[in-house]
């Protein structure tokens, strides 16, 4: 909301406060001031200038016109001059001389200098209103109709032209603040000035017309309050220099002096309001009423909508003239032939104008104010105000038939509200003086009804929809007393009980390891589209009903697509070396219990609707960590040896790899290992499908993991601190020549469980495939190392034997011989 | 492993010159002299042969031919029966002295060996050390989770819970129990995305708006008191320049009795203090959320400027950073939560995890942050 400096000072009939102050205070009182606009500080040394006469341009074959005028004070100056619309002798200007900075109308502004036009130097120029950024006008020279002295400052004529305009951030709760004098009674609180709002002057010359008499009516509990006036002998014209710069100022365009009035209205009450003419209504009669099904409008945007039952209109009995509280109709409105008018102002029921808003996708200056909640009591006052502005600009007479339709349901009553001073200072945590919060309370408007020891009842403004509790009266005290007087207070810590929810550091627990063991953390959407997920072989479960787009409309069945996604970015970017991991959530259910149900997924502490899992992925592509030397690009080894480093420094927790399950779609047939520890299945870990490197542009030997993060905790073991021997171990080294076909790790765990108790680790530390070998072997070897019990020395006998009976188990086992 | 090459020529060159030393001792053994004839040309050759000792391997030998089971000093003895018996005594210890002179001159060269070798050690080549260490990767948090970490060790410094929901929930929680009017504008302050029902009727599911709904699941769950920050992703349907329709927040909720603004001030003072620095003040003003009543706003002070620089990259000139959202949390919310609003009162604030990693690594566009541009990742 855009808000006039100038005209706050003119309601609080003050000139003492600075912008500054004005910004900080309605700031600290919940009325953000985003940006304070300085506007006319180059308006300075324009003055009003007078016509003495005009004569068209020497030589210039463009119609220039040099304009003698009168700059008071004996100084007359010839001036080039372009405008059409120069006025005769006598006629009143405005002149910026050398060194005004002026607009040209496109965002940009230019110092004006002494130079030759068309061959006759100007020192100055006769200005339009978009040159002193006034206007929308370009197309002539603004030309005064007020009486004013030749020489006299702009700025003096027209204090508003030296202005800021403070744009307000007016949160959903302050309709009143979306007028003039809502911002200015906050002001007045703020800073304990008298405001006694606006006061429409009685107006005594009325004429009697019968002939006149409108029938105004509400027919539908959407409409409470309905106010119509009707004026007579109005001249439709252009607004003066004051009205149309101050709407420019505040981001309205102005059209005449009847639709003007209507506006600033709007923009003083907050109270949205119509003239219609009046002789564009059928049977002096206008009703507010709910629309018929597939009733037709077309609204002054020139769009033809059909209407439904749920939309409120103002209608004639013929047609309808507009939708209630959102905008007017085509047809009915003020032309330049317009004398009689008909003044309309209602207030409508904020849920409904919100949902015809909506429906019909138009955001307006009334919805805007109607949807947050406008004062019903205000459309009588906003009435009068137009009647008095109408007056003014175009000499309409007021007709004595106004007339205020009583709406079939009764305005509520305002509400009363009592508030405990000792609930003041507790919530608030500071003690605000009785004398204090009476005076808040009434420069807010609140009536003070009662009050006793403890105790204040008010009447609370009709202006404010947010205030109906005790606590919305707390609010007020305590943000017009200044919320930056509350104390610091250190809370009494007696909630904590639950410390650090497991999931929280286990994930955190995770990211870190991964962090340690060489790889980067991605954090993707947790939505993307179905065909990436389709990629990838999976199939989103929750979709969202209003996405972005098509490409973030499916909720992430797995991380892995994001995870490839990120990668094949990466290496078209050139990055050689790709290891990137993630933690986060899978969405992959939906569920359907009610939410409103006393047990039901919505009080338990980690349920919702769709079931929700935390995985743990990585991909990893290029190279291994090497230096001066070609270590090869990864495989699946390195994507396994990850998660054993992982699950390792997580949960001291070993794992197993075969080839059981059913490989994921995206792994490579043979070259995937399902990671279990124990019974637990965590996951997979493969190299890409040769299928998704060309789409994804990424090299073979790609490796992809997905993972568990509930199985891989679920493997956690209470630790048994072990007793080291003070005597030394000792190791055997096993050369085996073996076929390929059977699984190292089945004959390193036969090597193992042969080689008895004592046997501490079975370690493979060699392998051989090629030359020399039968075909179809490899030979490997293995180191074997037995630890004593605590005091008993292993003696070479005894390890020998063991380390024979091993062998002997491997031979007859898979056919292995010892090298 | 070059360097092991180094080594191998020069054990080459040291066992020829080994060989003509061994000869030398021999032709001193000879029988063609007197026994002491023999002896003294045995003494006369002990400094020599210790002096051109290189390493203990020759030095082990050149004792040896001395005084090992076949050295020159051993053998000299099996010779005492060709002397007289007055001899045999002044030849005994003629050899002991001999003796003495070869276990000296032996430990002599033992030290100048040692002393050689460690010079020669330490005279090596020395490695060239403007080479690149030999390192596994060390790879990156995501700035987000971070900054998160930072934020909630704070929080739990202070003695809050940390507590958790689901990232998608119900209408009901994000938004009614939180006493958001039906048909309000206040509900387009959070533009939500709600989930296809997937053919299924029922209540609304939406993405959650904020973490809100964590602290209506701790109230549910169980009553007051109540202490908890409930960290993570939540999800608006907005997206440009300064807005990702998915971020980080951390929300935080305490529910006692006789809890105030007061409290709600230290807490986010004291947190302001943690992350931004001790000098940093904070001020409170009002605001609107449709869940707390009074709404307040708190500021503080810059931490780079002071608000003394109009064009202070972080606070923009204006001399503050929104810390975060806030205020006493709404009768109607505690009520809905079988909370009851007399006896409790309570506060709650809500931050953006995002924005605060974008003002700590200067982070020039939100989505950067989800990006994953590994370049941008491995910048931080
Ligand atoms: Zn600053």
């Amino acid at each position: 909301m855009k808000i006039s400096y100038q005209w706050l000072c003119e309601l609080l009939a003050t000139k003492k406060l600075s912008v500054e102050s004005v910004a900080s205070a309605l700031t600290d009182a919940g009325l953000e001031v985003e940006k304070v606009h300085s506007v006319g500080e180059n308006l300075g040394s324009v003055v009003v200038a007078v016509v003495k006469s005009t004569r068209a341009h020497p030589t210039s074959k463009n119609p220039l016109s040099l304009v003698t005028v009168d700059l008071g004070g004996g100084t007359e100056l010839e001036v080039v001059c372009g405008a059409p619309n120069v006025p005769a002798p006598g006629g009143r200007v405005l002149f910026a001389p050398v060194g005004t900075t002026v607009s040209s109308g496109d965002g940009k502004s230019f110092t004006l200098v002494e130079k030759p036009v068309a061959g006759i130097v100007s020192k100055g120029m006769l200005c339009s209103e978009i040159e002193l950024d006034l206007g929308s006008d370009g197309d002539g020279i603004i030309v005064i109709d007020d009486i004013v002295a030749a020489g006299t400052k702009l700025v003096e004529y027209l204090p508003g032209a030296r202005d800021w305009i403070l744009e307000v951030n007016v949160t959903p709760n302050r309709p009143d603040a979306l007028g003039h004098v809502g911002v200015a009674r906050d002001v007045a609180a703020l800073m304990k000035l008298p405001f006694a709002g606006v006061r429409p002057k009685a107006i005594t010359h009325l004429i009697a017309r019968d002939d006149m008499r409108v029938r105004v009516e509400s027919h539908t509990p959407a409409c409470d309050r309905f106010e119509a006036a009707v004026m007579i002998d109005a001249v439709v014209k252009r607004s003066p220099l004051w009205l149309r710069s101050r709407l420019w100022r505040l981001g309205l365009r102005a059209i005449n002096n009847v639709v003007d009035a209507s506006n600033y209205v709007m923009l003083e009450l907050g109270q949205p309001n119509h003239t219609y003419d009046f002789d564009a209504i059928a049977e002096r009669s206008i009703v507010a009423r709910n629309a018929k099904d597939g009733e037709a409008l077309q609204t002054l945007d020139g769009k033809h909508r059909t209407l439904s039952s749920a939309d409120v209109v103002i209608a004639d009995p013929v047609k309808a003239l507009g939708l209630a509280g959102v905008m007017g109709g085509e047809g009915s409105g003020i032309s330049d032939k317009t004398t009689r008018l008909l003044l309309e102002a209602a207030h409508f029921d904020a849920s409904t104008v919100r949902k015809m808003s909506k429906r019909h996708d138009i955001h307006s200056d009334a919805s805007h104010r109607f949807e947050r909640g406008v004062d019903p009591n205000c459309p009588a006052l906003a009435i009068a105000r137009l009647k008095e502005l109408l007056c003014e600009l175009t000499g309409a007479i007021p007709v004595q038939a106004d007339v205020s339709a009583k709406g079939p349901v009764p305005v509520a009553a305002a509400l009363e509200v009592t508030v405990r001073d000792e609930r003041v200072s507790k919530v608030l945590g500071l003690r605000i003086e009785r004398d204090e919060s009476v005076r808040i309370l009434k420069a807010l408007g609140f009536e003070v009804l009662a009050q006793d020891a403890g105790t204040i009842t008010v009447r609370v403004a009709s202006w404010r929809p947010d205030v109906t509790r005790e606590i919305d009266v707390i609010e007020e005290l305590g943000r017009v007393h200044g919320l930056d007087r509350v104390p610091l207070a250190v809370v009494p810590s007696s909630g904590a009980r639950a410390g650090v929810t497991r999931d929280f550091s286990l994930r955190r627990r995770t990211r870190e390891a991964f962090v340690a063991l060489g790889v980067d953390e991605a954090v993707n959407y947790a939505f993307d589209s179905d065909e990436l997920f389709a990629l990838v072989g999976a199939k989103a479960s929750a979709h969202i009903a209003n996405p972005l787009s098509a490409e973030r409309a499916a909720m992430r069945p797995t991380l892995v697509a994001g995870l490839l996604k990120n990668a094949s970015l990466a290496a078209r970017h050139g990055e050689r070396v790709i290891r990137l991991f993630e933690v986060g959530t899978v969405f992959t259910g939906r569920n359907t219990d009610d939410p409103h149900a006393e047990e039901s997924s919505a009080t338990r502490a980690n349920e919702g609707p769709v079931d929700e899992q935390t995985r743990v992925a990585f991909v990893l592509v290029g190279p291994r960590d090497a230096w001066l030397a070609d270590a090869g690009s990864v495989d699946v080894l390195d994507g396994k040896g990850l998660i054993e480093s992982l699950m390792e420094s997580l949960f001291r927790t070993t794992i197993t790899a075969d080839r059981g399950g059913e490989a994921p779609p995206w792994a490579h047939r043979a070259s995937y290992a399902r990671i279990c520890a124990g019974e637990t299945v965590l996951g997979y870990v493969a190299e890409l499908h040769p299928s998704l490197r060309a789409p994804l542009k990424l090299p073979a030997g790609t490796v992809v993991a997905d993972l568990s993060l509930a199985a891989m905790a679920s493997t956690q073991r209470a630790l048994r601190a072990l007793k080291p021997s003070k005597l030394p171990s000792m190791r055997r080294d096993v050369a085996l020549l073996v076929a390929r076909s059977h699984p190292i790790g089945a004959i390193g765990e036969r090597l193992r469980s042969a080689a008895g108790e004592r046997c501490a680790s079975v370690e493979l530390f060699d392998r051989y495939v090629g030359k020399g070998l039968p075909d179809g072997t490899h030979s490997i070897a293995f180191a074997l190392t037995f630890a004593p019990l605590e005091d008993k020395s292993l003696t070479d006998v005894d390890v020998d034997g063991w380390v024979k009976s091993a062998v002997s188990a491997v031979v007859a086992d898979f056919g292995a011989s010892q090298r | 492993m070059r360097s092991i090459g180094l080594w191998d020529a020069a054990k080459i060159t040291d066992a020829t010159r080994f060989q003509s030393l061994a000869a030398v001792v021999t032709t001193a053994g000879r029988m063609t002299s007197t026994p002491m004839e023999a002896l003294d040309a045995i003494e006369r050759e002990v400094q020599d042969a210790f002096a051109s000792v290189r390493d203990e391997h020759e030095l082990r030998s050149v004792h040896a031919k001395f005084l090992g089971k076949e050295g020159s000093l051993t053998l000299i003895m099996r010779r005492m029966p060709e002397l007289a018996p007055a001899e045999k005594k002044t030849f005994g210890q003629a050899v002991n002295r001999v003796k003495t002179a070869v276990e000296t001159a032996s430990g002599g060269a033992e030290q100048r060996i040692a002393r050689e070798s460690l010079e020669r050690e330490l005279d090596r080549e020395p490695t060239d050390v403007s080479m690149p260490g030999r390192r596994g990767r060390v790879g990156r948090t995501h700035p987000l989770h971070r900054v998160l970490y930072d934020v909630t060790d704070i929080f739990v410094s202070m003695g809050f819970d940390v507590a958790e929901g689901p990232e998608t929930d119900w209408e009901t929680n994000n938004f009614e129990r939180l006493g958001f009017p039906a048909d309000h504008p206040a509900l387009d302050m959070q533009d939500t995305f709600f989930l296809k029902n997937e053919g299924k009727p029922g209540p609304r599911a939406l993405l959650r708006t904020h973490t809100s709904t964590v602290q209506i699941r701790e109230m549910l769950s169980h009553g007051p008191p109540v202490m908890v920050v409930a960290p993570g992703t939540v999800f608006r349907c907005d997206d440009d320049a300064t807005h990702s329709p998915m971020f980080s927040q951390i929300e935080g909720l305490v529910v006692d009795e006789g809890i105030s603004l007061a409290h709600l001030r230290w807490t986010l003072a004291t947190f302001a203090q943690r992350l931004f620095g001790k000098n940093v003040t904070t001020r409170m003003r009002g605001s609107y959320f449709p869940f707390t009543e009074p709404s307040v706003e708190l500021d503080a002070s810059c931490s780079v400027c002071g608000g003394s620089d109009p064009h202070c990259r972080l606070c923009k000139g204006s001399g503050w950073l929104e810390v975060g959202g806030a205020g006493m949390v709404d009768p109607v919310v505690l009520t809905n939560c079988g909370i009851d609003p007399e006896k409790y009162t309570g506060f709650a604030f809500g931050m953006g995890i995002d924005r605060l990693a974008m003002i700590r690594y200067q982070v020039p566009s939100i989505e950067l942050l989800y990006s994953n541009d590994v370049r941008f990742l491995r910048s931080l």
